[in-house]
Order: C-alpha cells, then structure tokens, then sequence
C-alpha cells in the first residue's frame, strides 16, 4: 500500500482520536433499571420449569420475565428474506417452553443496578429435559433426525431451484468434469462493541426511544411496532456510534423488542449492554454452508455446464435473514462468467446452534470459494494457467448487461482488463517460476489467484419484491439549506465505521459546489431521517443512499438558482452554480453567494412567483439493477512444511467499484475486508461439541488477525462508472473478504503441489493442523511401547 | 464493604470508594464518566480498555481498582487538554484513515503514547513496535493503516 | 450495592499475610497482578470470601541473585523479569517477550502465572525445565515445593520462586511454534539445556500438553526425540508441533554454544 496525500477522508471522524466517540455503554441516565438475561446452557431440551423466587427476591430487582410471562405481550418477528414456503419458528425474545441451542434467552432480570441484575439472573433456576441435539447438516438431513420444530415436517427451512439451459447435454459432452464440496466454516462476526440496547419510556408520546447499535434504525422501529402492536410513531430509534458492524447488526433482534417492552411496562429506562461471552452465542453467526460443485468443460478451460448444491446452516431458527444468504449465493452462482447451462439447488435447515444472520458478504463468499476452487482445481486437469481458465470465461464487456441463466445481471465491468491490470502488478508469470523453483529446492511456495464479484446497491424494490425480500430497496434523502447557507442532509443510512457519512457529504458538497465543511449528516434516527427502505447493508450506502442525496441536493441547486435569477434579474437558463454562489455563466461580476440566497428564500421578503419561503428538498431513488463490483485477489504464501503453519506473504487486489467517491474510505473497506478474509481461510472457526456446547466463548480461543498478520497489501482498480447510478458508484463494503478465501486456499493448493489431496484445501478455515506434510506425521509411533520404525 | 481508593487520573486526585471486585474499567466509566476507554472482551485480548498505570500500559478490565491505590493512571481523554490541539499520534491516526468504527483507537492511542516515550529514551527496534502493536485488536481497518501511521510517527519523533 | 461483595485485604508484612490466610480457611482469592484472577472474580462474583492483595506485602517484588540460585519474588512481573533475567537466562527472556502482550506483561507476575496454574505458559513451561523450586508461606512458616509437583496446596502463598543458576558451560535454547506471527496461543515451546559434558535434556509444552522433559540425550537423536514424543499421547498435529518446538530450541541451543 501506498501512503495517499489527499484531504482527511473523514474530517468529522476527529471524535474518535479523541476518545470521544458515544456508543451505547457510553450513554445512559440517572436511575435507569438494567437488564441482564438468564440463557440455556442446554443445546436442546423442554423447560420443565423455571423458579424465579430466590432472584425475585433480592432486592434491587423489579421485575423478573420468563418466555411464558413475555408470550402474550410479543407477536413474532418479521422476517426480512421471505420466500414463498418457508417455514417459521415463531421465536420471540425469550423461549417459551423448549430451548434449541446453547445461549438462547430463557428468562431476563431487570434491576436498579446492573450487578445486582447478574446475580438475581444467577439464581434463576431451571429444570430441563434433555432432547436429542442436531449439530451439523447431515444430521438435521438424516431421515430419522429428531425435528426441531413439531410443526415442521422435517428440518428444512425451505429450498429452492434455479434451472436453465440443457445441463443434461453440457455434461455428457464435457471434456472434464471437476466435483468438490466446499465448506465455509461457521465464524462470527465479532464486532469490538457487542450489541447494547437503552429503551427508554417517553410520557410525551405514550412510546418508546430505542438508543441501539444496529445498521438499521427503520428496520428496529418497524419489529417494534410489529412485534409489540404499538404504532410506528410512538417509537423511536436512535443510532449512535457504532462500534463495528459486520452485518451481525443488519437486522432487528429479540432483545431491541424485548427492552421496548419492558420500558413501556415499566415506564422506565431500561438498558442491556451484551457481555463478551453472552455475544459468542446470543448474536448471530456468519457462514457455515457447503457447496457441493460440478462443473463441465471443454478441452479449451470453457464452463459448459455448472451445477450446485447450496447447503446452508440456519442454527436453531430461520432469523430474520433467514435464507437469504443461500438465495443471494445461489444468485451469484456464475460469478463473473458465461455458464450457459446452470442447475442449482439450495437447501437451507435448522440445526441445534445459535442463528447465522448476516455477516460480511453474506452467502458470496461461500459460492465464490466453491466456483473459484472448481476452476482451480478444472486448470490443474487441463494443463491451463488458473488466470487463462477465468479470462476463457469472463462476461465481456459488449455483452453487457448481462443476465446468467439464473437471474443475475452483470451491468457493467471490463473483467479481462482487470486481471490483467492484476497479473501485470503483482508479476504472476515471475512470481509462478519463483513459486516452482523454490519448491524444487524443496520448500513449500505457492500463489493462487480468485476473482469475484460482489452484489452491491442493494434494490430495486421490485427486484426486492421478486425475490421475497420483504422491504423495500429505495432510499431517501431529505437535503435541508439553513438560513447560514450550511447544509443538513438527513439520511436513512447508518455509519458504523465505513465512512458512508463523509461520502454523502462529498456527494452533497460536490453538487453544491460547498467545501465539505459545509454539509453535516444527520443519521440514525427515525423521528428526524429520511426512511430507507433497507437500511445500511448490501454495500447500497454510497451507491443508493449517496444517489438519493445526489437528486435532493440537485433540487436544492434548481432553487437557489431560480431564487438568485430574481435576485440578479437574471434568466435562470444564463445561471450557473459555482464556487459556493449563483452567477452569470459567462460574466463571474455577477454573483450573489449561496449564503445571501438562503437568507433571502428565508426572509421570504422578495421571493420569485411560486417559490415556497425556505430551502428543503426530498428525493427518493430506487435503482434499476443492482451494481456488480468486481476483482481479483492474487497471493503469494508459503508453509512451513513441520508444521503447517502458514505465512501470507504478499496480496495483491484488483477491484472496480465504479466511481470512487471516497479513494481513502474504499481503500479502508477493501483492505478491511481482506483482513478478515485471511481470518476465514486460515483462522477463524466457531466449532461445537457433540452435545451442542460451543467449544468456547473466549476472545483467548477465537483467533482473530493482529496486527503482524495482514501481509503488506498492494491494490490496483478500475473505475467503470454503473450506467445505472448517478454518481457512477457501486458499493465496496463486502469486497475483501469475498475473494480472499479462495486465493489463499489456491495459493496453499499450489503450494503443497499435486501429491496433497485436493480436499484439505477444500474447507475453510484451511488450519495448520491439515498442513503438515503426512510423512512427518506417520513417523510417530501409535503404540510408544511399539515404534512403527 | 467498600474500599478506598485514592489515585490520580489525568493529573487529578480522586479519591473514591468502590467495591472490592470493581475494576479500574468500572471506575473510570461508572464513577469519573471517562467513557473514552471502551470495553470490548472483559478478559484482557481485545485491548480496547488500555490506559497507563504508573506510565505502563495496563488492560483496565484485568485490574481491579483497589490495585490502583496510590497510582497515576492516564486515559485517552489525558492525552490533550480541552482545546489544545491534536498530538501527534492523533493527528497522525485521523490522516491515516487508521479507525473506523473508532471502538479500539483509544486503546491503540495509549500503546502507542507508552511507545512513544520509550521511543524518546531509546529507540524502539521495528520488532518491538510490532509486537507492541499486537497488544489491540481492530477489526475494520485490518492494521494496515495503523502500522503506516505508527511507522511515520516513531520516525518523525526520532 | 451488593450482597456478595467479598473483604478486601491489604497486608503490608509477611505475618499480616500468615494471619490473613489463617483467618479465611481457604475462602480467599489471592490478588497478584490481577491478570488471570480479575475475569475469575467477575463470572463468580461472591465465590470467595475475601480478596487478599499481595501488592503491599513487603518484599514479594524483589529479586536477589545469589551464588547457587536466582531468587523470584512472587509479584515480579513478567516485564520486569524479561529483564532482569536476560543476562543470566536469556532463553527465559526470549520465552517472556512472547508471552501474551505488554499491557498484560506489564502487571502479570510470575506467582500469578503459577497460582493459578496456567501450565502452557511459558513461565510455568521454563522453570519446569530449569528444576525450580516455589517458596511457599504457610501456617508453619516458609516451604519449599518444586515447580513440577504442579498446584500450591490450600492455606499456603508462594511468595518466591527459585531458580539454580546455569552451571559452567551450559546453554540454552528456547523455541515456539506459533499459528500467526502475531502469536496468540503457542501451539508449541520448547526449551532446551545443554551441560558442559553433552548432556541434553529438551522440555516442552504446549497445545494442553504440560510441561514435559523429553528424556535426556547424549547426543540430538531424532529418533528417540520422535518416540519420547509419541509417548506424550497427544494428537498427532501436536506431537509435530511439539517435535518442531523441541528440534528448534535444540537448533537454537546449538547457535547459542558456537557464537560463529
């Protein structure tokens, strides 16, 4: 990376260097209650009975809720991805009378003080019946697996089919075929800041205001509403700092609702602040999905024929996401490629382990490991070069948009530009050679390489609408002139850490002509923000956020020149906006500054016919088509051959997300998402005992990247402006992590050359323990009383 | 019962009484309202909660604060006075886009304040400012950014 | 406030300490840099009694190098005996500068790490290798109890640990195998002594296999390495890990014999 030389990226971001940045813990007031919950330490079983006496009794505590209690008071969640057929748990905040996985709320303590709500929650007692447990897929598949919801017929969620072109016919004429399941394990998100919740009681509306840390304020407030029976505009949410998201806080959980109910039961203030091993199983998880891939191709490396079986891992309920990792998966099956023929299958089931939700790429990454393995895996038959086999299949520009045989539309993009922008900076022929020579000196190098594309911009409502989203895709802006000439722009969407604050500054600066000082963001809360359709998540917020901004401050720019056209007596067509104020296009003496014309439609002393006092604009925007970023991950990586340990040496990323905005803040999100990618392909897993009990709930045991382990990372890009945006932008926020599996199990593949079985690379995170070179293992003896030798 | 504690913070005496379990990340978010130490694992990993005790850097969830009897403890909100300008470590995160969502920049602000001075008496070899730069964890910004940032500050410094 | 809050002790004399451990019959948490025991004491608050803290107590920060061995005050920390101790075990303080971060080295102390046993640390792992002894108090006064023998009985403190001193010509090695190169858990350390007549012993850890001396060698075998290896019964990554770890810190002890 190189050090860039520009403005801040983020002026208004000081709070943070200054230790002053407000998260939920930092909030609170006098004499709020605190709540502290009782969870399962039971994978699976029946709530015989709860005894809530001894915590009741301890003083301090006010009220002490069973699944039971909160039953008739609670509705069951919406659900944000809702096919047709699915199936529902019905869950609410707290289980009701059977428990389906380790950490689920059984009961929640309220007290004056937070410590005396951990202990009353300590002496809450409860007797359990132990039932079978489901932990892994195959299980919850087998035909005799103990169901985990009576009313289903079995433990599938839903699945669907995406079938088109003649695979029959692709694969009998292929001349190979390459077979592999490709495992992306269950990790979690792991935000630093857990999830943290104050619901407080307002007199003044007979509601709630909810201070939460989510990506989706409307998204709370309509659970809420929905979950509660109470109207929308009794509640509030508020946003503030965020600190990290992930996708873990893209959706509305049991306990925001929970906490807005016991604020308006109490009629009192009320805040849980989730602990670090409460977050390791009450918050939802990320991956855990299996690919079982097929691909058939001709002689020259081109796809025939692809077909898929998605598996995904729901954990004890559907959640709000429900199968929408596995659906968006099977959607951006074909990648970056013409694959004519596409059979797909998806499969989405309950198991007896904490939700998967939404997490960074959500279902990309596991599709992408799979296809980009596959071709690895079809260029090692072949005799091709892994880059040649990818540039053989890519979507060319001319062709596009594009729509694959399931549905997907890659609107724009120069692939085979990219990879070899790519493949030039990073030297991949050079880098090949050095690879293979080493290894005939006998240490173990290897460089792998994967493209990827990443759906961003998340909309239309009707594409939302089609594919069982159950929300809308649009976005709103509301651009608001002071009479100082400063501007206000008040959003739907959420940082948390992105950036999207500054890049709707930009844009609103840019198209006023303001330095960026001039335009603060409001965010994060429904009483004052514009409604989005879909809050901050599916890489949408500088692309449709930013896009909706762009139109609202483009009425504002048609006001203050009409308003300045009276001003100067003027025609309005012989107005520009430029530099801050409203002149005469070819004579700058003739000039009246942004300030002066808001002072003027704010006195409304002298304003033109028809122009309404006060400058305040709306604008919806709801895209065409979403907008494909697109890249390339290589990497250069070797192992150490005793004990597998793996040293990432180098990474080089190719990306195009259209226009960029924000060069530094898409520089932060790719090289962010890189990191935790490098988690995923060798570190990260959430593992759980046989009998359902995760293997642990410590920061000690769940090995998150540090500081010395991201390699030095080079990136290059492409700007490909999306035809369907107005600013150009396409999102950025899922990029690294998509890729980055694939290159580094690619790399390791290459590395241990063709004498190590393919499928130990197969499954992410690929661990050292898998690494090792067999004949170091076999030397020791099974029996020490008997060595081998 | 309670115990009392007398230390300073930020230069200031405080005198206070806390429970014997309370930890010096309690005391300096419940009882001073010096909420800039943010709290991310409460088992001393994720080092979020870093301040200076006695000038060492120390995880403010891993001491209790009756440990702290007769201590100066610093925190990010001692790294400047109100209104003075940003110091150099600040200044040089913010340019180098080296937080996002900000929950783990105080921590890393204190490690590298305690590097720093360590730098001033004797140069820090390349490793040891890495290892020390292992101490917190940040999961947006995947460290790049920091260490260039860190990198730029030590050798303005020297 | 809260009902199970326990005492909270500050003994300032070695008696104060004696009587304050009587008093309590086991029902305390002795306090040392707090490292371990402070996310202990919050999952089980109103688990002990009383907490006992050592800071006060007058002289458990020392270190006194004597003629046979090198004394340990228990509240020694880990960043002060990296220190302290790398003139005369250099491969303990190679071992110290990887163990977990300075924040945590900075108030972590070497009786803490032992107290509450944490045995693939790297301070529980060397002083395994190097035979040394805890000094204990207790109701009849002052004990001695080796390292090896594991846990400290109920009732006593350890104040110090002893540790003899290298004898002529002897060299050291130490080495750990690490999943990332930022470090996290070790998946392997070993630490091997070397003496003036050939004789090598090698002891390693690591992976939830304690502290484990490998037998001693006249010379690097690798295959007796290999078998005393197979006979720890550990999962065959880690008896890999653990031949790794034991094959560097011999590497290492070689350099450290042959300066050129």
């Amino acid at each position: 990376m190189t050090a860039r030389n520009d403005a801040l990226a983020r002026p208004r971001a000081w709070r943070f260097a200054n230790g002053e940045g407000r998260y939920v813990a930092d909030l609170g007031t006098a004499g709020m209650l605190h709540a502290a919950f009782v969870r399962s330490t039971q994978a699976h079983a029946d709530i015989l009975s709860i005894n809530c006496d001894a915590a009741s009794r301890v003083p301090g505590v006010r009220l002490v809720l069973t699944g039971a209690d909160y039953l008739p008071f609670s509705d069951a969640p919406p659900i944000i991805w809702d096919v047709a057929g699915q199936r529902r748990s019905g869950k609410r905040a707290l289980a009701a009378g059977r428990v389906r996985h380790v950490g689920e709320a059984v009961a929640v303590v309220v007290a004056d003080r937070i410590e005396t709500a951990r202990e009353a929650a300590a002496l809450v007692t409860i007797a359990y019946a132990a039932r079978p447990v489901v932990v892994s897929m195959e299980q919850a598949l087998h035909p005799d697996a103990p169901l985990l919801y009576d009313d289903w017929p079995d433990n599938v969620v839903a699945q669907g089919h995406w079938e088109a072109g003649d695979v029959a016919s692709a694969f009998a004429g292929a001349e190979t075929i390459v077979k592999g399941s490709y495992i992306s394990s269950r990790l979690i998100p792991l935000s630093l800041e857990g999830r943290a919740v104050i619901a407080a009681f307002e007199p003044s509306r007979d509601g709630v205001t909810v201070t939460t840390s989510t990506q989706a304020p409307h998204q709370v407030r309509e659970a809420i509403a929905s979950c509660l029976r109470v109207p929308e505009h009794a509640i509030r949410v508020v946003v503030p700092d965020v600190g990290g998201a992930f996708g873990l806080k893209s959706c509305a959980y049991g306990e925001e609702v929970l906490l807005a109910h016991l604020a308006l039961r109490l009629r009192a203030t009320v805040r849980w602040i989730e602990r670090r091993e409460e977050a390791f199983v009450g918050s939802v998880h990320g991956r855990d999905e299996q690919v079982d891939l097929e691909l058939a191709l001709a002689r020259d490396g081109a796809i025939l024929g692809l077909c898929a079986g998605i598996l995904q891992d729901k954990g004890s309920e559907p959640y709000a996401t429900s199968v929408g990792a596995a659906w968006a998966g099977a959607m951006l099956m074909s990648s970056l490629y013409r694959i004519p023929n596409i059979r797909i299958d998806a499969r989405v089931v309950v198991t007896n382990k904490t939700p998967t939700g939404a997490y960074r790429g959500y279902g990309v990454p596991e599709v992408n490991f799979a296809l980009e393995r596959g071709l690895d895996e079809a260029a090692r038959v072949l005799g091709m070069d892994p880059a040649e086999i990818r540039r053989r299949n890519f979507v060319p520009p001319k062709a596009m948009p594009y729509m694959a045989p399931q549905g997907l539309v890659l609107d724009s993009g120069r692939y085979a530009d990219m990879l070899d922008l790519a493949l030039a900076g990073f030297d991949w022929a050079g880098e090949r050679q050095a690879a293979a020579q080493a290894r005939a000196e006998g240490r173990k190098v290897g460089v792998g390489l994967s493209a990827y594309a990443e759906p961003t911009n998340m909309g239309p409502s009707k594409l939302c609408g089609m594919i069982g989203i159950n929300a809308g895709g649009f976005d709103v802006a509301n651009v608001r002139m002071e009479p100082s000439g400063h501007i206000v722009v008040f959003t739907g969407q959420t940082p948390m850490g992105q950036g999207v604050e500054a890049s709707l500054a930009r844009i609103c600066a840019e198209e006023l002509t303001v330095p960026v000082e001039d335009v603060t963001i409001v965010h994060g809360d429904t009483q004052s923000c514009a409604y989005t359709g879909y809050g901050s998540g599916g890489s949408r917020g500088t692309g449709v956020g930013g896009s909706s901004v762009m139109l609202a401050a483009g009425k504002v720019r048609q006001k203050l020149i009409r308003i300045a056209a009276h001003m100067l007596n003027r025609p309005a067509d012989t107005l520009i906006l430029s530099q801050g104020g409203v002149q005469v296009a070819d004579d700058p003496g003739q000039r009246v500054p942004i300030s002066a014309i808001a002072r003027a439609a704010y006195h409304a002393h002298d304003l033109p016919d028809g122009v309404e006092p006060g400058i305040e604009e709306r604008a919806t925007f709801d895209p065409q088509s979403l907008a494909i970023t697109y890249g390339v991950a290589l990497v250069r990586l070797e192992v150490d051959p005793e004990t597998g340990v793996v040293d990432v040496q180098r990474i080089l990323f190719g990306h195009d997300c259209g226009r960029q905005i924000s060069p530094a803040l898409v520089e932060g999100q790719v090289v962010g998402g890189i990191a935790q990618g490098i988690g995923a392909a060798l570190y990260e897993e959430f593992p759980y005992d046989a009998d359902g009990r995760p293997l642990t709930t410590s920061m000690r045991d769940y090995e998150l990247v540090q500081a010395l382990d991201i390699p030095d990372i080079e990136l290059v890009h492409l700007e490909t402006p999306s035809p369907f945006f107005p600013n150009g932008a396409k999102g950025v926020g899922e990029s690294g992590v998509i890729p980055t599996p694939a290159a580094i199990a690619n790399a390791l593949r290459d590395a241990l050359g063709s004498d190590a079985p393919p499928d130990i690379f197969n499954r992410v995170p690929v661990r050292a323990e898998r690494l090792i070179a067999p004949e170091l293992l076999t030397r020791f003896s099974t029996n020490p009383e008997e060595p081998k030798e | 019962m309670t115990v009392t504690i007398s230390c300073t913070v930020n230069g200031r005496q405080v005198v206070l009484e806390t429970e014997p379990t309370s930890r010096l990340s309690d005391m300096l978010r419940d009882d001073l309202l010096l909420t800039g130490t943010n709290i991310g694992c409460e088992e001393g990993v994720c080092g979020a909660c870093t301040v200076l005790v006695d000038g060492k850097s120390a995880r403010s969830c891993l001491l209790l604060a009756a440990q702290c009897e007769g201590a100066a403890i610093e925190t990010v909100e001692g790294l400047r006075d109100a209104g003075a300008p940003p110091t150099p470590a600040q200044a040089a995160l913010h340019r180098h886009d080296a937080f996002q969502c900000g929950y783990c920049t105080s921590g890393f602000l204190m490690v590298i304040e305690e590097m720093m001075r360590a730098n001033r008496v004797a140069p820090l070899a390349q490793a040891e400012v890495d290892d020390r730069l292992t101490s917190v964890l940040c999961r947006c910004t995947g460290y790049l950014p920091i260490r260039r940032a860190v990198r730029t500050l030590l050798d303005g410094d020297r | 406030m809260s009902s199970l809050q326990p005492l909270y002790l500050r003994p300032r004399t070695r008696a104060d300490l004696a009587a304050g451990l009587a008093a309590h019959h086991g029902d305390y948490a002795l306090l040392a840099g707090g490292q371990t025991l402070v996310p202990l004491l919050q999952k089980n608050p109103g688990k002990v009694g009383a907490i006992i803290d050592l800071r006060h107590v007058e002289g458990l920060s020392d270190v006194h190098e004597g003629d046979a061995e090198v004394t340990l005050g228990a509240m020694v920390t880990l960043a002060e005996a990296q220190d302290r101790l790398a003139p005369i075990f250099p491969s303990f303080a190679l071992a110290l500068a990887k163990t977990a971060n300075l924040p945590v080295r900075n108030w972590a102390t070497i009786g803490g790490s032992l107290a509450l046993f944490d045995t693939a640390s790297e301070a529980w792992t060397f002083l395994h290798a190097y035979d040394a002894d805890m000094i204990l108090l207790g109701p009849e006064g002052e004990a001695r109890r080796p390292v090896a023998l594991g846990a400290i009985p109920p009732g006593f403190a350890l104040t110090a640990i002893a540790i003899g001193r290298p004898s002529p010509g002897e060299a050291a090695g130490f080495a750990e195998i690490l999943r990332r190169r930022s470090g996290g858990r070790a998946l392997a350390m070993g630490f091997a002594r070397s003496n003036a007549g050939g004789q090598v012993t090698v002891t390693v850890s690591g992976s939830g296999i304690p502290p484990t001396r490998l037998g001693s060698f006249g010379q690097i075998a690798g295959k007796a390495l290999v078998d005393s290896i197979s006979k720890t019964g550990a999962a065959p990554a880690v008896r890999a890990w653990l031949l790794a770890a034991a094959r560097r810190a011999l590497a290492n002890l070689t350099e450290a014999q042959d300066p050129s």
